[in-house]
């Protein structure tokens, strides 16, 4: 009996230890953001953003009638509501990314009329334009919008996701960006 | 109690490198995270900053056009200007009881800069300062206006309209 506690003692330890291995979270979730998701239409809420995503397109050109510019491409044009909860102290969305399968696509900052870097503000909705420049194959499946208010991948903070699926939207040969602007709340 | 005798040396250690732990966690990781905090200078009517002294005028309920559903709010200051004055950083009006806070932004109004700075300035002689926060409807207040002088300090002001 005395020689086999140790033992015993011994495989709890080596079990508990396992265990306890198991149980640890990897390093992406120790720094990965706090995903807040929500549907396309619904106002979703972190931290520092308040966002709907209203409406998607696809265009085979974009145009910014203000600056007399425009491009011809696979765009995705998706129109964002936004506001900040509670500061406006560094309240925009310098980040706005498209995750389509493994591939992650930025917000094109080509357009001079874009919701990117506008300020937001507390109380009043702002409503502006997001345009995805994408390559040609990319035009069906479930992709899924990711708005931030930080320069950098998000870390440890509330990161806006709204996922939708690209094989049902419209697509349009001229899609026109307009400057970002206040909307009644 | 013979065993505590005789793991004298040992224990002894354990407790010199528990104490090393702490101390180095503190040193290394806390101290480095501490950041100065604002020094506040609450003001009734006038303050030192930024080498001026700013004194608190009249403050005014949707003097520009704003958009539905919102008003501005126009905070007018005068500065004494100054040799040694500088600029200030943002200023922020924080409603106290629901802590929103809102910047100090002309960006789609229809503001004169003939009214005034957009915020404290290098002039050696008085200035005046209008401040246009754009805020909702539902904010009524009271609020706490906020200017960043150049340093570490923070001018507070009283603000009830």
């Amino acid at each position: 009996m005395r020689r086999a506690l140790p033992w015993a003692i011994g495989g709890l330890l080596v079990i508990a230890a396992g265990a306890v291995t198991a149980v640890t979270p990897d390093d992406e979730s120790l720094v990965g953001p706090i995903v807040q998701r929500g549907s396309f239409g619904d106002t979703v809420e972190s931290r520092t953003l308040i966002a709907t995503a209203s409406e998607a397109t696809f265009a085979d050109e974009v145009a910014v009638p203000s600056s007399d510019w425009s491009a011809e491409g696979n765009w995705l044009v998706v129109t964002v509501v936004a506001a900040a909860p509670t500061t406006e102290v560094d309240a925009a969305i310098p980040l706005a990314t498209l995750v389509v399968g493994d591939r992650v696509f930025q917000a094109s900052e080509r357009p001079s009329a874009s919701l990117i870097a506008t300020p937001l503000r507390v109380g009043i909705d702002t409503v502006g334009m997001l345009a995805f420049e994408l390559p040609p194959d990319v035009d069906s499946g479930t992709a899924e919008l990711r708005l931030t208010t930080s320069y950098f991948t998000t870390e440890l903070d509330d990161l806006v996701a709204i996922p939708f699926s690209l094989d049902d939207l419209p697509r349009t040969p001229s899609a026109e960006l307009i400057d970002s602007e206040l909307v009644d709340p | 109690m013979s065993w505590w005798r005789e793991q004298r040396a040992a224990l002894i250690a354990l407790v010199i490198a528990a104490v090393a732990v702490v101390a180095a966690t503190v040193w290394l990781d806390v101290v480095p995270s501490i950041r100065p905090t604002d020094r506040v200078i609450e003001a009734d009517s006038s303050v030192d900053i930024a080498g001026q002294t700013l004194s608190l005028g009249p403050s005014e309920w949707g003097e520009f056009a704003a958009p539905e559903g919102s008003r501005t709010l126009s905070v007018r200051l005068t500065s004494t200007g100054g040799f040694d004055a500088s600029v200030c950083g943002q200023a922020t009006l924080t409603e106290t009881d629901s802590s929103r806070t809102w910047v100090s932004s002309r960006s789609g109004l229809d503001v004169s800069y003939d009214e005034g700075e957009s915020s404290c300035t290098i002039e050696s002689e008085p200035y005046r300062i209008l401040l246009v926060f754009l805020v909702p409807d539902d904010a009524d207040g009271p609020f706490r206006l906020d200017i960043e002088g150049s340093d570490a300090d923070v001018a507070r002001f009283v603000i009830e309209p």
